[in-house]
């Protein structure tokens, strides 16, 4: 890793949010997948990132996807959420010889299985709360749950192949 | 003292948490919040600027639906002109025009840079904005079928509730009966909308077209909703249970007219006055 590690991450944030916002949204499967693949900019940061300022970055990163979509608060409280438990989660998936220093949350420097581990529980967090805080009540509690499956399914999917097609290179 | 501080610095990261979700939780809640109106919509500058450049792009793999829409319209244009000529003859003949049946709205065009139709409640985001002249609440409408109402404005950009959010409540008549009914969109299908409180003595048929009343002040009257394709009637209930499939398909809208009445600030200051007095 040559370039700093912060040039990295504003990067990755940058080409995550315009490929959200020009291609993926658009490429949602009616009525029930959606993707949500800015979420992106939270699973692609390194393990040991400041845990305040990775809550206010999503917290920014949720109020931009609010003032696209219309939603206010709606992506600002999960994907605050969602920074609130990584660490948590990352501390309960820690593999049997710890992080490496530095390391980040790619397919390469972890595995497969601990990054599908990782990023699908991550991604099935936060589009529960989306969709619920979207609907706002259990009136359809059925097409909701499915909503949820389906989007973090396709979601993780996306991001694997983002992940597999531009990920590696920098490493 | 200092074992507070020391409390308050250990738990300092779970007390950012509840802040921040405090202040999204306050921005779902609260309607009428400053940040929502300031900033927080898609009519602001920079999605606003940045979806302008999506529709740039998108708009040239469009040019053929596009032609399709505008030749539609240009021969609904040519109808309404004959019929206008014939109105022009027979006032020559004999009739006097009345300054009543004098056009009440007017209608501006504007292009959809952002349109969703498969969210819970969708929105468009439109190119004009409170520089062109649109306001809040006017109506909107494409190809004579009702697209929604202006929700938030910004100088050059301007955002819309879309018929499919179920926030909006759309006055209609059915035609032949003539009977009133209210349209409102329950999230799922984006090509059709419930049709309520329409009375159970009223003999209703498939194909029935529902059109708007023009009792809301900022759509005119006559605008195709949708027929009527699914009915139900139970027996202990006082209303029909009816689906009505929209004329309109929400997710290829391009180009939208805004309604500017004439009338509407005065026919709602004098119809406000019913409300305020007990």
């Amino acid at each position: 890793m040559n370039s700093s590690p912060y040039l990295k991450i504003i990067l990755n944030l940058i080409f995550l949010n315009l490929a959200h916002l020009l291609l993926l949204d658009h490429l949602a499967m009616a009525p029930f997948a959606y993707s949500f693949a800015y979420i992106g900019v939270l699973l692609f940061l390194p393990v040991e990132f400041n845990k305040i300022g990775l809550m206010f970055l999503m917290f920014g990163e949720g109020l931009l996807m609010d003032a696209y979509y219309n939603t206010p608060g709606i992506h600002a409280g999960s994907c605050v959420f969602v920074a609130y438990i990584r660490p948590y989660l990352l501390d309960a998936i820690t593999p049997r010889m710890g992080y490496e220093a530095n390391s980040g949350c790619s397919v390469k420097e972890q595995g497969l299985a601990w990054y599908s581990m990782y990023s699908f529980s991550l991604i099935l967090i936060h589009h529960f709360l989306l969709f619920f805080l979207e609907a706002f009540s259990f009136d359809q509690l059925g097409l909701t749950l499915v909503k949820v499956l389906l989007s973090a399914v396709y979601t993780y999917f996306i991001l694997l192949f983002i992940e597999l097609a531009f990920g590696g290179k920098s490493n | 003292m200092s074992k507070l501080l020391q409390f308050l610095y250990r738990s300092r990261i779970f007390l950012v948490f509840l802040l921040l979700e405090g202040v999204s939780v306050w921005l779902i809640v609260s309607k009428n919040s400053y940040p929502r109106s300031a900033f927080l919509h898609s009519s602001s500058v920079l999605i606003a600027n940045t979806l302008a450049v999506r529709s740039q792009i998108m708009s040239y793999f469009q040019l053929k639906e596009v032609n399709e829409v505008l030749a539609y319209e240009n021969a609904q244009l040519i109808l309404e002109l004959e019929s206008a000529n014939y109105l022009i003859q027979r006032e020559s003949l004999n009739e006097k025009s009345d300054s009543v049946s004098g056009k009440s709205f007017s209608y501006h065009p504007a292009k959809v840079i952002n349109n969703s139709t498969l969210k819970t409640n969708n929105y468009l985001t439109i190119d004009k904005g409170v520089k062109d002249g649109i306001k809040k609440g006017m109506g909107v409408i494409s190809g004579g079928s009702v697209v929604g109402l202006v929700h938030e404005t910004s100088d050059h950009f301007a955002t819309i509730v879309s018929v499919l959010n179920p926030k909006l409540l759309i006055s209609c008549r059915i035609k032949p009966s003539g009977t009133l009914g209210v349209v409102q969109w329950k999230a799922g299908n984006p090509r059709e909308v419930q049709l309520n409180f329409v009375p159970r003595h009223i003999y209703l048929q498939y194909g029935d077209s529902v059109f708007t009343s023009g009792f809301n002040s900022a759509l005119p009257e006559g605008l195709l909703i949708g027929t009527i394709y699914k009915k139900g009637l139970k027996a202990d209930e006082a209303f029909h249970q009816l689906m009505v499939s929209l004329s309109l398909d929400f997710s290829r809208l391009d180009y939208v007219y805004i309604c500017m009445s004439n009338q509407q600030a005065e026919r709602d200051s004098l119809e406000m006055k019913l409300i305020s007095q007990p």
